[in-house]
């Protein structure tokens, strides 16, 4: 449908970051911003505009799937790497041709992350979403550079606060090197004997600090945000994606740092991609618009402007990337080309094991029992290890 | 306490308008017009009883034949399954139409199992809303992200925001509440009769009680659950008692009188009250108005509730149910007062319905122009039988008078024609023989002469 300036209406269902909060006023914050960027596309793009609808990451299949079927579907789609892979598996989705000039545009790292098994791009990336440490300034003057230094400043009476899971914990994988352990049990090769014992060492790790007070362990995102708003928690692992909620509560209060390293390395954080994949219902011309504005947002002007306006993502773009790194906090700063690669195997095990649900519950099951119960680190170690390697 | 508009109510419907639009986006797409293009062919056919001509046959009942039009638009999604074109639209329209075209069928199923279920109830109450709600619920979830519709901030209301989300859900609880209130007031009623004793009469307005009770807290919990809170409902009554002082004096002055009149047990369901001079029933005490059966001629009556708080009302079951009643007759001078007393006394004692106690008795009330006349007071248990026990009464009366021989004087009138100027013959009768009419005085033309009826 035209409007009388000419323009065209594009359907984009979104995926929210804010997965894990089951409340009233779930997408309040995405609602924000979302609406800020139709009002800063419409000055760009007049030709083009955008209707977002925001869906639960959960439901964003099936609800695409009756809207497809339908011909209602989306002209765009946003979610992350994993998702818009499978959704181009279920057929929700249309692969998408980058010309090399565009593909130029966009880190190579992040363009594999899209890619199926024949070659083709699920989604073109947009910006990607980093794993930091949020803090909060009148508590704590600095982050903790290590893992050390987060246990003395726990002794201290400050709060320290993570989530259960292996995506959220992953970061801390790096600091030990137990990330070997894992990639080779899900590849089915043999863990040596070295990269067991540091898999060893991360739960023990997980275990001692589960027994300290002011380590607390809580088992979602939204959950621990809460607590740390609300002055309950001093620091905690937290989301790019999610920073302004913190920013809107904490102000110029809120710091933001890069996760804390190990003695043997650093910390290994998560990244996640946003993906702008194409819906298969457009017509000629929402196709032909859908297009051009993929094309708009990896452009060095666009990725700079929205990566700098929100402070929420990292620029894809790897020019834009130089431009903004000194001028966002020291936790996006840090971020680069080469870091990009570094955490890649994290992403790959964190969206293998995403895949499978079961596997997933599996694990998590695994990591509760050695952070609230009594499972010991040796056998926590040996049975995620068959579990990853079973796959199931 | 002052409080501006703005607080008040503030609504911004642009993001509904916005989202509706932008549905109009789907109509740029070759698939979803081909789609809605053959849903209305499909209509219109069936509109003008095309499709059912075909089948026309009477083996297959009217109910059957109506579901040709949803089964083609099924069919049809089918074969646009097969040739890989978009088919949820033609599969939508289609179970949305069996779906309402399927309420008259499992009506007859429903009633052929059970000839007593209520299923025109069962089906305005809760099938077709619930069939409503579920149809639009599934429409926006094809059109969009029902969360994202549902948390579109749409009007702020007492300084908290009202998603669209929200005020469906509280429609929906709102008539929820409504409709099924009945059942927990009557369960409360029951047992309040089991436990309390109290006695089935008083158990319906107690029903009534409890019914608007549930109402009351199934509205402000809908209210605390949409986010209005404290602060807001004193808004709220500052709101209402200007409101009250101008617009809505009566409606409230009578939902009042009708919560008053239940705790003062006088008109509640079942009461008998003299409205004008009818005896009348009382069937349902509402939130405005009562509603009255009277037994004249069976015409309801609707009557404000604050009429029966301000204004008297004669009633028969206040404390209780018996009424007296009274039949007058008249019988000749010649019969012995004493006899006639008796007979009366025992004619009403012998109907079925004439209560023992309080006693019959009969009086002799006047020494009329014709007749000495009688009054026979008996009471009846039910005052809406008064009237029929009454008349009764008379045809015994006029039975066992007739067999005794005692005569009902009554005044009788007889019609002649005069002439005139009279004859000498005519103007002697009428003067009762012998009397001379004056020169110049002209007699009526008719004369009356009253007669006992024995001479008659």
């Amino acid at each position: 449908m035209t409007d009388n300036q000419g323009s065209i209406v594009l359907k984009v269902a979104q995926a929210s970051n804010e997965n894990e909060q089951h409340s009233n006023d779930r997408f309040k914050t995405e609602r924000k911003i979302t609406r800020n960027f139709q009002q800063q596309l419409k000055e760009m793009q007049p030709g083009i505009k955008l209707h977002p609808s925001i869906y639960p990451e959960e439901s964003l299949e099936k609800a695409l799937k009756v809207q497809t079927n339908s011909g209602l579907g989306p002209d765009l789609v946003i979610a992350d790497s994993n998702q818009a892979l499978s959704l181009l598996a279920l057929g929700l989705t249309d692969p998408i041709k980058l010309t090399e000039e565009r593909q130029n545009l966009i880190n190579p790292a992040a363009l594999e992350r899209v890619k199926t098994a024949n070659g083709s791009l699920a989604g073109q990336p947009v910006s990607q979403y980093l794993q930091l440490a949020c803090f909060d300034k009148r508590k704590l003057k600095k982050a903790p550079e290590t893992l050390k230094a987060l246990s003395e400043a726990s002794g201290t009476g400050k709060v320290f606060g993570m989530v259960t899971n292996l995506q959220d914990l992953y970061w801390s994988l790096g600091s030990f090197g137990a990330g070997e352990a894992l990639t080779a049990s899900l590849t089915g090769q043999k863990v040596t004997v070295a990269a067991h014992e540091r898999l060893i060492q991360w739960m023990r790790w997980l275990k001692a600090s589960s027994y300290q007070q002011n380590i607390v362990f809580l088992r979602n995102q939204a959950a621990l945000r809460k607590a740390f708003m609300e002055g309950d928690m001093q620091w905690i692992s937290c989301w790019s994606s999610q920073l302004p909620q913190l920013r809107e509560k904490l102000k110029d209060h809120l710091g933001i740092a890069p996760l804390p390293s190990g003695d043997f390395g650093r910390a290994t954080p998560i990244t996640r991609l946003q993906v702008w994949a194409l819906g298969k219902n457009s017509s000629r011309r929402q196709r032909a618009e859908s297009l051009n504005l993929l094309d708009f947002m990896v452009q060095p002007w666009a990725q700079k402007t929205y990566a700098l306006k929100y402070r929420t993502g990292f620029p894809v773009n790897p020019a834009a990337a130089m431009i903004v790194s000194k001028q966002l906090p020291p936790g996006f700063s840090k971020f680069s080309e080469e870091e990009n690669k570094r955490v890649s195997r994290g992403d790959a095990i964190v969206s293998a094991i995403d895949a499978k649900p079961r596997l997933k519950k599996g694990i998590q099951s695994t990591l509760n029992e050695l952070i609230f119960d009594g499972l010991s680190p040796e056998k926590a170690a040996t049975e995620l290890e068959t579990q990853m390697k079973a796959k199931r | 306490m002052t409080l501006s508009m703005s607080y008040l109510i503030t609504i911004n419907p642009g993001a509904i308008f916005n989202e509706l639009l932008s549905w109009l986006a789907y109509l740029n797409r070759g698939t979803v017009l081909l789609q809605l293009f053959l849903v209305g062919i499909v209509m219109v056919a069936e509109q003008r009883g095309a499709l059912r001509r075909r089948v026309e046959h009477r083996l297959v009942p009217e109910y059957i034949r109506v579901l040709i039009g949803p089964l083609l638009l099924l069919i049809s999604s089918g074969l646009f399954l097969l040739v890989g074109l978009p088919w949820g639209l033609l599969r939508y329209f289609g179970l949305l139409w069996l779906g309402w075209m399927s309420f008259t069928p499992l009506k007859t199923l429903i009633l052929s199992i059970n000839k007593k279920f209520p299923v025109d109830e069962l089906e305005s109450t809760f099938l077709r809303p619930v069939y409503i709600i579920v149809a639009i619920m599934s429409f926006i979830r094809l059109m969009g992200s029902t969360e994202n519709l549902s948390q579109t901030p749409i009007a702020i209301l007492f300084g908290v925001e009202l998603t669209l989300g929200r005020i469906y859900l509280a429609i929906i609880a709102v008539y929820v509440i409504m409709t099924l209130s009945s059942r927990p007031a009557t369960f409360l009623a029951w047992l309040s009769g089991v436990l309390f004793g109290v006695r089935p009469r008083n158990r319906r307005g107690l029903e009534l009680l409890f019914r608007y009770s549930v109402i009351i807290i199934g509205i402000i919990g809908v209210a605390y659950f949409i986010g209005i809170d404290g602060t807001a409902f004193i808004a709220i009554a500052g709101g209402l008692s200007v409101g009250i002082g101008f617009g809505i004096k009566e409606i409230i002055s009578n939902f009042i009188s009708s919560i008053w009149l239940l705790f003062e047990g006088s008109v509640r369901p079942g009461e008998i009250l003299m409205i004008n001079g009818d005896p009348c029933t009382v069937r349902k005490l509402g939130l405005r108005a009562t509603q009255l059966r009277r037994g004249r001629d069976g015409a309801e009556l609707l009557i404000p509730n604050q009429i029966f708080f301000t204004q008297e009302a004669t009633s028969f079951t206040a404390t209780e149910t018996s009424r007296r009643d009274s039949v007058v007759v008249g019988a000749a001078y010649e019969h012995d007062p004493d006899i006639i007393v008796e007979l009366l006394k025992t004619i009403a004692k012998e109907h079925k319905k004439v209560l023992e106690y309080p006693p019959v008795n009969a009086f002799v009330i006047d020494f009329a122009d014709s007749s000495i006349n009688y009054k026979v007071l008996f009471w009846v248990s039910n005052p809406l039988e008064a009237f029929e026990v009454g008349s009764d009464i008379r045809r015994t009366i006029w039975k066992q008078f007739e067999k005794k021989g005692i005569t009902i004087p009554f005044p009788q009138r007889q019609v002649y024609p005069m002439e005139w100027p009279p004859s000498l013959q005519q103007s002697l009768h009428s003067t009762g023989g012998g009397g001379v009419v004056p020169q110049g005085i002209q007699p009526e033309l008719t004369g009356s002469d009253e007669k006992p009826h024995g001479e008659a």
